[in-house]
């Protein structure tokens, strides 16, 4: 019997060191794979580099060696170009981008972004961004319908990539169709920059149709939130000509969302000639509107808003008080005085906080 | 020619800054996280450093501030490499005491110039 017992915990305690050697090797065998794979992938990115900024005769043999490469060898090349693409500006990115679209990697990409699975159309969206070719543009577009979430975000700031106008309709439309695309499309735009600007103002217009013309049934007329991301759009490239439609968008009250938005935009583009408007918003019965609009006059530092701000301060919520009074602090030299006068527990609040901050 | 140290996670951006660096004939060592740069520094004072904002355990900006609270560091110069390229950023990464900004990405032969430009300013 003790012999039995004794066999028994000498075969467990076998087990027991040969599991402990086991693991220890598997540790010991991923370390060494990860390692190598880092020393081929830092070889590879120095291939790269010396073919795209070195000097002849080194680049020449780079350049012919990455030539050579083909299958596998060269898919690793070109995902170690793709993780570099994005990370360089200048020479070197045109070069890189060029060196790619020669072995057909754009071709690749197209087809990935029309794949079945769902990770090689995201890749696709991702690459076609990294390239930045304009001849992507309708691919990309398509794929804005994308049932996945993550393909149709790849898709939007693939987009933005390419900075071209003609995206600015299909990225808006795209936010009426899924909202929690908003910031992307927002970001995809200003990367666009200037040249979207007249898109943006097209839909803004759209939604602001003059009044002595009859009102468009409900399912042709243009979608209020697309036109509430063009306003923030058109704050976001800094489009300064654009105030004054801002203005009239600000002052808006048929279509909620849309005087918030360009309340943001106004006070992103510090537009001077909305001051007056946008006290006359903080006065308004919108709370997001009001909290909005002191947030404007913030930004724009315009300290003839001292005054108004600091009388509607009384009385005000929670929200609003905080957001005015936020507000009054940067409205240079007039807002201490401004917030030292009101008997706001938020004013107080404000106060002791840019204490706090000048103290830091 | 420099004596200069990189501090940077990406290991794709280490080697471009690596690789341009070394082509403008300047002596770099790199790092991947802020504190083994500082204490390299501490061990070898270089004339320039390199260092990335957002780092895992010390930042660039943590880093930056360390080398200026330390005597034997404070005259080093400091360019600091980012993806923050907001005016707010920029303010806070002069006010630890960088000497100049490099926004992400870059071109690398913009970054040899700022380099140049940086080590012939400490060195008048």
């Amino acid at each position: 019997m003790t012999h039995v017992v004794t066999t028994l915990v000498v075969a467990f305690g076998c087990c027991a060191v040969l599991l402990v050697v086991a693991l220890l090797l598997a540790r010991l065998t991923g370390a060494a794979r990860a390692r190598q794979r880092e020393e081929q992938r830092h070889a590879l990115r120095v291939l790269l580099l010396t073919a795209l900024l070195g000097d002849p005769p080194e680049s020449d043999a780079a350049v012919a060696e990455l030539k050579s490469r083909t299958g596998r060898p060269w898919a690793r090349v070109e995902e170690a170009a793709f993780a570099l693409l994005p990370k360089i500006k200048g020479h070197a990115h045109a070069a890189l981008v060029t060196l790619l679209t020669d072995r057909g990697a754009a071709v690749r990409a197209t087809a990935r972004a029309r794949s079945w699975s769902m990770v090689r159309r995201a890749r696709g969206a991702y690459q076609l961004g990294a390239l930045a070719r304009s001849e992507s543009l309708p691919v990309l577009v398509d794929l804005l319908g994308d049932r996945h979430f993550l393909v149709r975000r790849g898709a939007v700031r693939a987009l933005g990539a390419l900075r071209s106008p003609e995206a600015v309709r299909p990225l808006l439309d795209a936010v009426v169709a899924d909202d929690a695309l908003a910031r992307d499309v927002v970001a995809a735009i200003t990367r666009i920059g200037t040249p979207a600007s007249a898109g943006l103002r097209e839909m803004v217009q759209e939604v602001l149709v003059p009044r002595h013309q009859p009102p468009r049934p409900a399912s042709g007329a243009p979608p209020v939130r697309r036109a509430a991301v063009a306003a923030i759009g058109l704050g976001m490239v800094g489009d300064v000509g654009a105030s004054s439609l801002l203005v009239r968008a600000l002052r808006d009250r048929d279509h909620p969302g849309l005087a918030e938005a360009a309340a943001d935009a106004l006070g992103q583009l510090g537009a001077p000639d909305a001051v007056t408007p946008l006290l006359d918003a903080v006065a308004e019965s919108r709370p997001a509107l009001r909290v909005a609009a002191a947030r404007a006059l913030g930004n724009i530092s315009d300290r003839s808003a001292a005054t108004g701000l600091a009388a509607t301060l009384e009385g005000a919520s929670h929200d609003d008080a905080r957001a005015i009074a936020g507000a009054l602090l940067q409205l240079g030299r007039d807002r201490l005085a401004a917030l030292g006068s009101s008997t706001s527990p938020y004013a107080i609040e404000a106060l002791a906080v840019h204490a706090l901050r000048q103290s830091a | 020619m420099a004596k200069i140290v990189v501090a940077d996670d990406d290991a794709d951006i280490r080697d471009l800054v690596v690789f341009k660096l070394e082509q403008s004939g300047h002596e770099v060592v790199a790092f991947g996280d802020g504190a083994s740069a500082v204490e390299a520094c501490q061990r070898d004072v270089p004339e320039l450093v390199l260092l990335d904002v957002m780092m895992p355990g010390m930042s660039g900006l943590d880093a930056c501030r360390a080398m200026r609270a330390d005597p034997s560091l404070a005259a080093v110069s400091v360019i600091l490499l980012t993806a923050r390229a907001q005016e707010s950023d920029i303010e806070q990464g002069f006010r630890v005491g960088a000497d100049d900004y490099v926004v992400k990405p870059f071109s690398p032969r913009e970054l040899a110039s700022r380099v140049t430009a940086v080590l012939q300013r400490s060195r008048t």
